[in-house]
């Protein structure tokens, strides 16, 4: 009876982790060497809603590690799935790390990196390794330096030097840092943004960008530099139609200059452009509060 | 009893190295049949009949199951916008991007050559980056900086950190 009592504690505490730390493994054949356990054929592993379905994979019971040597597809109940080439998995830190993998969800978008960490309880994915977000809808890519999905909040954080490139290069973004919010269809870009256009360039702390409207919104006090202008304002809205600039809305202590034939200067509290094929069609200045004309002299002196 | 753990550790040991070997040597012959070795590689892009760049490579071989060429002694040639002529010592080709390794050097026309150990070409956005250290050469200006992005027909070129100027005879 002892003896029995025995073998069964010992099972118990064999197999503890699993019951604290819940998953199940599965596969057609399997063997113990010492320490190590080693899954062949089909091998199907759960837990807490992700399953992952593979060749071959083995735990060391000591290190609580599974380890998944082949190329895997991890799937998430809510419709992410990852196809990696290898990966480890810790048991008592409910925590996925997976190389060269490409992370994809359903019919939104793609980010391929090479590595990713996924802590299981907190729904956090990790990128890290030149992370590429592609969004073939929206046709964009963003290559970051370090990518963080909250699943649950449905966020995307990217941290450090990121660009985002259009595909028909209508439009190209640099920021220190971007945020997406797939919920309220929100990308905000923070520190050191920099919007380039066929016409302009954008410069400003923080810049929105509302995709339901499609228009980008400056929130710090801005720069726009054209071949031959330049203006400055603590808000800028620009609205945007299939990818091409239609319209620029100015906002407080707008201040214009221009440099042709001669040079134009204008402060006022806003203003509105249209745009044909990205290039100013019209332009339209309320409140001014000051304008200066310089002509230019033929040999380039101001008068 | 001491002896009996000693040998069932030694025949334990035996067998996990077995079957590692096994298993490797079964990935080795899987690699060798799926690469096809290719020589004097040529490559065209067009979008639009129009040519976008162009690829050549001495040697490599191609790996099917990862739909991907792994080139040695590479050059690119950008035809389309900015002329830009890419050397490195290898490359990994796969379908919608360009990866360049070792010794990369990316030749402006406006003879400002950037140095780096890595550089990543996206066909799909036709982007070039690296977040690696590069040197850039212009005329007799040597700089340091780390990171940067070549975009817009290769017409606009962006460095990610500040760059530093040196002198080398100093």
């Amino acid at each position: 009876m002892m003896k029995k009592d025995k073998i069964l504690i010992l099972i118990l505490f064999f197999f503890s982790p699993e019951i604290f730390f819940a998953y199940t493994l599965y596969s057609e054949k399997a063997s113990i060497i010492g320490d190590t356990i080693f899954f062949f054929k089909n091998v199907d592993f759960k837990s807490d809603g992700y399953s992952l379905k593979t060749d071959s994979s083995f735990i060391l019971k000591k290190d609580s590690l599974i380890f998944f040597p082949k190329s895997f597809i991890l799937k998430r109940d809510d419709s992410v799935k990852i196809l990696a080439k290898y990966g480890i998995y810790l048991i008592k830190e409910k925590r996925f790390y997976i190389n060269f993998q490409t992370t994809e969800k359903e019919n939104r978008f793609s980010i391929q990196s090479e590595t990713l960490e996924i802590f299981l309880d907190d729904s956090l994915f990790i990128f890290t390794g030149k992370p590429v977000f592609d969004n073939a809808d929206e046709k964009l890519k963003i290559f970051g330096e370090r990518v963080e999905y909250l699943k649950n909040l449905e966020r995307i954080y990217f941290k450090g030097n990121s660009f985002l490139q259009k595909y028909d290069s209508s439009y190209s973004i640099i920021s220190g840092n971007i945020l997406i919010d797939d919920k309220d269809s929100v990308n905000i870009f923070s520190s050191g943004v920099e919007i380039f256009n066929d016409s302009f360039t954008i410069k400003s702390d923080s810049v929105n960008h509302y995709r339901k409207g499609s228009f980008f919104k400056t929130l710090k006090r801005g720069d726009i530099v054209a071949k031959n202008s330049f203006f400055q304002g603590d808000t800028f809205i620009f609205y945007f139609e299939n990818d091409s600039l239609r319209r620029m809305v100015g906002k407080n202590n707008i201040v214009f200059k221009n440099e042709d034939d001669n040079i134009v200067k204008i402060v006022c509290d806003s203003l509105d452009g249209t745009f044909k094929s990205s290039k100013v069609d019209i332009l339209k200045f309320y409140k001014i509060k000051e304008s200066e004309l310089l002509k230019k002299e033929k040999d380039g002196t101001e008068k | 009893m001491i002896s009996s753990v000693k040998y069932f550790r030694i025949v334990t040991v035996s067998i996990f190295l077995f079957l590692l070997f096994c298993e490797r040597e079964s990935i080795e012959k899987v690699e060798k049949i799926q690469e096809d070795v290719v020589t004097d590689f040529r490559s065209e892009y067009f979008q639009k009949d129009v040519k976008i760049y162009s690829l050549k490579s001495d040697t490599g071989y191609y790996i099917d199951s990862l739909k991907m060429y792994i080139l040695k002694n590479v050059e690119y040639n950008r035809e389309d916008g900015e002329k830009v002529t890419i050397f490195a010592e290898s490359s990994s080709v796969f379908e919608k991007k360009i990866e360049y390794f070792k010794n990369v050097r990316v030749v402006f026309s406006d003879s400002m050559i950037l140095h780096s150990n890595y550089l990543l070409y996206d066909i799909d956005t036709d982007t070039l980056r690296t977040d690696d250290s590069i040197i850039i050469e212009k005329k007799d200006d040597r700089m340091l900086t780390k990171g940067f992005i070549c975009f817009d027909n290769f017409k606009k070129t962006v460095f990610l950190s500040p760059v530093l100027i040196y002198d080398e005879k100093r």
